[in-house]
């Protein structure tokens, strides 16, 4: 029997709010007028937006629900695939980070291209835009299988739909700067939902359990002992064996998300500079990572409490918890709040990726092999038109992953078969010198293959469950990322030592050892690393001239200061600097990277030209906060 | 009581930490870290510090 959930005023709160993102994702097309800003959005916004922004993609489609349902069945410990990415971040914020950002790639398989050949670029291509555009209907069919759940007066199809077509119009309208900023506004709904649901939970436990218990403990006490530690069993249950998911979403979820996924990495490549990019990196780590946990994981706890103090009808199904848990504890427009941060959490997963392909389809397909020398302009309009295009695909593949028993299996089957391969040849062109274009594309193919040859001959990845303990024909799907990465390893090693790289030459600046190369190529000069994070603030004026900026110049003005306010930076004639609006809550959206030129200027003013003053949205005569970047 | 997968996961994931860091960290152009970069080594190893000992605290005050 169908059961709806929530009044109509719940139902208002949502229109509203489906409404709000689409009236303020749409509202930075002002800040889009190139496919740079398109992509990357110019480079220019702040770590705190980036980390929000970043953690709405981390807090899938699917999130919510099946946390909840991992949290209800097995406790605390459903908070362990959120707090083991600490491991992925020296390699990503030292290595991965800074090369994509000072290489100014549009896309990974521009990089492949830089780091490897073309025949590479094209297999990175192919296996990417499957991934995308098959997540973008996996995100859109988890979407409406939420929603339906909640509101069944219309279908699974019908409700990704109308995701669907909210989502694609900001994407294509916006670009980066609307999908960052939307997604920070669903961050923080979300994270705030999520905790709305524990402290009502926790409350209303406190006023139902029938012994006088204060909330926490009641909260505490209704938790089995099990399901207050960390971890799960290491090998049991065969649902969620902790060395199962320690390989399947730290090797394999994780680290395609920060390697191989398009839409985060262009997430970090918006930051102002590459320390910012990391700080961004390290806030969703360490801070925000471990309180959505708690934001997805609670509706199952408290559910679980309730059950225990026998006030919750038994026999409810785990994948229904969430809702069954918010509709009790919450009022009428609470209610409607939460299922606003459900959507939330759901439609942020989508922007990224539309953005993502789009990037790809304009970088990698039709830029350098369709159409090639068109204007910027033209570009930008085919990537709007590209965002709605693989957002219809998308949409398309819903029905067929409708067929899918379960929405769990469904993603990780898909992520798992896909990414060791592809996340070993980015790894290994971050970090070996040696592994060539021949290794890689060597890798590409015989890793798929070796994927693929494991859904069909399952007992290949069986001997690496029972290593571990695990007995259950259940449990060894989750060790197939280990199997995949020891095995596509051993074949990617072997590739290297038969076709090592010759000429080292062509790839500096596109590996670890050769990041200083990168930075002075970034730079176009050497860097000057004195007095670094220093900041002054200047009044920004309009300067009597403007000269023309040259193509290759990336978006670097001149920016004229007085002696003595560059000499307080530490700044010599053509650092890079940063100029931002003072009003820290913009995070960058109104500013411009500039090329100091020491000149004949009033000191404490800082001199720009017109075109730089439209570039960033800035107004002369505005404070700004000036910062030299290298 | 979840001592197996503390330990499993801070040697493995550990391991793997480490030697990222390590491969990450080698000036092999000759040029020295930047700051910026050595002070993201810092946050790094004090992140992993507070992980770990956060996981640690966390069984202990359940065991106990």
């Amino acid at each position: 029997m169908e059961v709806a959930y929530g009044q109509p005023v719940d139902y208002v709160v949502l229109g509203l709010y489906f409404l709000a993102i689409l009236g303020f994702g749409s509202f930075f097309a002002r800040y889009t007028r190139t496919t740079r800003e398109f992509f990357q959005s110019g480079q220019r916004f702040a770590w705190w937006i980036l980390s929000l922004s970043a953690l709405s993609v981390v807090v899938g489609s699917y999130s919510f629900v099946k946390y909840s349902a991992v949290g209800f069945r097995f406790g605390l410990s459903s908070t362990q695939a959120y707090l083991n990415d600490w491991f992925l971040v020296p390699l990503f914020a030292l290595g991965w980070l800074p090369i994509v950002y000072y290489a100014r790639v549009g896309s990974i398989p521009e990089y492949f291209e830089r780091r490897f050949d073309r025949p590479t670029r094209l297999l990175g291509v192919l296996f990417i835009l499957v991934y995308l555009v098959g997540y973008i209907g996996i995100n859109l069919y988890t979407m409406g299988v939420a929603l339906e759940a909640v509101i069944p007066s219309l279908t699974v199809f019908q409700w990704a739909v109308v995701v669907a077509v909210i989502t694609s119009v900001y994407c294509a309208s916006g670009g980066q700067a609307a999908v960052i900023m939307t997604d920070l506004i669903q961050a923080v709904l979300l994270l705030l939902a999520g905790f709305v649901v524990l402290l009502l939970g926790v409350a209303w436990l406190g006023a139902h359990n029938g012994l006088g218990l204060p909330g926490w403990e009641a909260f505490w006490s209704g938790l089995p002992l099990a399901h207050r530690l960390p971890f799960s069993g290491f090998a049991e249950p065969a649902e969620f064996p902790m060395a199962g998911v320690f390989w399947q979403d730290l090797f394999g979820s994780s680290m395609f998300l920060y390697f191989a996924n398009q839409g985060m990495i262009m997430r970090f490549q918006a930051a102002r500079s590459v320390h910012d990019a990391r700080k961004a990196m390290f806030t969703t780590c360490l801070v925000l990572m471990p309180l959505a946990a708690v934001a997805v994981s609670s509706g199952g706890w408290i559910g679980r409490a309730m059950e225990t103090w026998g006030l919750l009808p038994a026999g409810t199904d785990a994948n229904r918890v969430f809702m069954a848990v918010t509709e009790m504890i919450a009022l009428p427009g609470v209610f409607g709040f939460i299922l606003a941060a459900l959507v939330a959490a759901l439609m942020s997963s989508i922007d990224a990726l539309i953005n993502a392909v789009a990037a790809i389809g304009i970088n990698d397909l039709y830029r350098p092999f369709l159409v090639r020398n068109r204007s910027d302009r033209h570009y930008l309009r085919v990537a709007r038109l590209l965002s709605l295009g693989f957002t219809s695909v998308g949409l398309a593949l819903v029905p067929l992953f409708m067929a899918q028993e379960s929405i769990y299996v469904a993603h990780a089957t898909f992520t798992a078969a896909i990414s060791p391969p592809l996340i070993l040849v980015v790894v290994l062109g971050i970090l070996w010198k040696r592994f060539s274009a021949r290794a890689a594309v060597a890798t590409l193919v015989a890793g798929a293959a070796i994927m693929a040859a494991s859904f069909v001959v399952p007992d290949l990845v069986t001997p690496f469950a029972r290593l571990h303990g695990m007995h259950d024909p259940d449990s060894v799907d989750y060790m197939r990322a280990l199997y995949g990465f020891l095995v596509c390893g051993v074949v990617a090693l072997l590739a290297a030592l038969l076709w090592p790289l010759k000429d080292a030459s062509r790839i500096e600046g596109y590996w670890v050892g050769t990041l200083a190369a990168a930075r002075r190529a970034f730079k176009g000069g050497e860097p000057n690393d004195a007095a670094p994070g220093r900041r002054i603030r200047l009044r920004l004026v309009l300067a009597p001239e403007d000269p023309e900026v040259p193509d290759h110049a990336d978006d670097l003005f001149p920016v004229r200061l007085a002696r003595e306010d560059a000499d307080r930076l530490a700044a010599r004639e053509g650092d890079i600097l940063y100029v931002a609006e003072d009003r820290w809550w913009l995070g960058g959206l109104r500013s411009v990277h500039g090329r100091l030129a020491v000149g004949d200027v009033e000191p404490g003013t800082v001199e720009a030209g017109a075109r730089a003053l439209a570039h960033g949205f800035l107004v002369a005569g505005r404070i700004m906060v000036v910062d030299k970047q290298m | 009581m979840n001592g197996l997968q503390f330990a499993y996961q801070y040697l493995v994931g550990g391991a793997f930490f480490l030697a990222t860091l390590r491969l990450c960290m080698r000036p092999t152009d000759g040029a020295p870290l930047p700051p910026s970069d050595r002070r993201a080594v810092r946050v790094l190893v004090g992140g992993l510090g507070i992980v770990l000992l956060g996981h640690a605290a966390w069984i202990l005050a359940v065991a106990t």
